[in-house]
């Protein structure tokens, strides 16, 4: 067994026995339908779309999923256990690179949960299942990005709770970044800058049912560099 | 002649505003045999602990640890040696065997291997009743039990060994010992260790050094440093406590810095 999947066993069986883990299913689930149902009044549109439904989990999974990437580091800092970790021969990218797969998989799993949503409302109208596919594989692709930037925070932490806060601040920053230029009334390449780094406006398109592989990159890079930087935390802190 | 199986050459270490940690030490540890690294508090000891088991680096000179290049994070450095650091805690929320289990797959081992290392070690080390339980709930002594149970798992060629018995009552520390010293006796397992218990050193170690200010300051057996210094303080044969505290007198006192470059023992006392 690589010591890859060896960790990430035991970190995806970790996260199934302590709080955070259910906390963010009970909140992720519970909010996006109150959101669709509720606050979006979904049958009172009468769309056959899931569009108001995702376009809210930006701002969800900022507030949710630092809860289940705080513990990566600041927990193992916090009792002493990286050192052990440290004296194995794993090298620090592949903890990293495990520990990010055990969040997906808990993501995952949960997003698996949330298709009650389409599944019990497909009956109502002609949904288009290509874009539904692809809402859900940007919806993978942005809790890969911010899980990554989850992780490197908490490697930079001494507390799970300072990199709760800390990584819930820089999402909500990241995720309201492409809203500057018309707050601030910027306009030409700095603008467009702006709108490029939010992790929001690459999310859109997967929300509008386009599959580009320029967003797909966009996170797919997001998620390398955040998890690097992680990885270089870790190798700073390790060899002091 | 034996085999070389820690080798370091001119090792320094600064840390930030502090003073030189090392400053150019120079060590051979030979394949098969105890080793005692001696030294008071700040003489550089955790630190030259922690470059050879890479998990610091070091400003300048060369480690080799069983012939590889050595250097801070060395994979195949780490497959060969097993770790036990004073400092190190384990997942406080897994059980004992579990643990044990683990680190036997992170070593490449399949589940029935690491299922029956893990049962091996859990016997060897007294650990039936802990077995179950979380690491969060043992006692000291049982968890320095669990931190060399661990570092033994994957059968290292080379085990390094942090105030191994610190905390462990005189019952534990002899089936400890026991355990060790069979490693040593009939796997040739190499055993590095750190303690304060000079009775240990005097006891178990076949080779010792004893390092001060940074660098190497005797380097022999410690039959031989018990009559070279315990001599001078005891009428009698003395022992290695004894020749220890007046070891250190000495090096308070009268030391140069000339005479700290050159290894107490010569140069012949650098190599065992």
């Amino acid at each position: 067994m690589s010591p890859i999947l060896a960790v990430f066993r035991r970190e995806f069986r970790s996260h199934l026995n302590t709080v955070p883990a259910y906390l963010f299913a009970a909140f992720f689930l519970s909010v996006s339908a109150a959101w669709l149902f509720l606050a979006r009044g979904f049958f009172v549109r009468g769309e056959a779309s899931l569009r108001s439904y995702f376009e809210v989990l930006p701002a969800l999974l900022a507030v949710l999923l630092p809860a289940l990437t705080m513990r990566s580091w600041a927990e193992e800092r916090r009792t002493g256990t990286y050192e052990l970790l440290a004296t194995l021969p794993v090298r620090p990218g592949e903890l990293v690179a495990a520990k990010h797969l055990a969040v997906l998989g808990v993501v995952g799993s949960v997003l698996v949960l949330s298709l009650s949503v389409p599944l019990s409302v497909l009956r109502f109208g002609a949904f288009d299942v290509g874009v539904l596919v692809t809402e859900y594989i940007g919806t993978l692709a942005l809790a890969s990005a911010c899980a990554a930037l989850g992780q490197w925070v908490s490697a930079r932490s001494r507390t799970p709770a300072g990199a709760y806060l800390g990584t819930s601040a820089l999402l909500l920053a990241l995720s309201a970044i492409h809203r500057l230029p018309a707050v601030l009334g910027l306009s030409g390449i700095a603008a467009r800058g702006l709108v490029w780094l939010s992790p929001a406006s690459h999310f859109e398109s997967f929300v509008r049912g386009v599959l580009d592989s320029r967003d797909l990159a966009y996170f797919a890079i997001l998620t390398a560099g955040f998890l690097y930087l992680a990885a270089k935390a870790l190798v700073r802190e390790a060899w002091r | 002649m034996k085999e070389t199986i820690i080798e370091v050459r001119s090792l320094e270490r600064t840390y930030r505003k502090g003073p030189k940690a090392l400053d150019g030490v120079d060590l051979d540890v030979e394949r098969g045999v105890r080793f005692a690294l001696l030294g008071p508090n700040g003489a550089g000891k955790s630190t030259l602990t922690r470059i050879l088991c890479t998990l610091s680096k070091a400003d300048a000179g060369a480690v080799r640890i069983c012939g590889i290049p050595s250097s801070a994070g060395s994979v195949a450095v780490r497959s060969r040696i097993g770790v036990a650091l004073q400092a190190v805690q384990t997942d406080p929320g897994a059980t004992v065997r579990d643990q044990l289990r683990f680190q036997g797959r992170l070593f490449g081992m399949d589940a029935r291997a690491a299922r029956e290392r893990a049962e091996d070690l859990i016997e060897r080390f007294d650990l039936g009743e802990a077995a179950g339980r979380k690491a969060g709930d043992l006692s000291g002594g049982t968890k320095r039990r669990l931190h060399v149970a661990l570092a033994l798992v994957h059968g290292p060629e080379l085990l390094f060994l942090d105030e191994p018995t610190a905390g462990m009552d005189p019952e534990v520390r002899a089936l400890f010992w026991g355990e060790i010293l069979r490693r040593n006796r009939e796997e040739g397992t190499t055993i590095f260790f750190t303690t304060q218990y000079l009775e240990e050193a005097e006891r178990h170690a076949e080779s010792l050094a004893v390092i001060h200010g940074g660098r190497i300051a005797y380097r022999g057996t410690p039959s031989d440093f018990t009559a070279r210094y315990a001599g001078a303080v005891s009428d009698g044969p003395g022992d290695l406590e004894s020749g220890y505290l007046a070891f250190l007198e000495t090096r308070r006192g009268t030391a140069s810095p000339e005479d700290r470059s050159v290894p107490a023992g010569g140069k012949e006392a650098v190599r065992a």
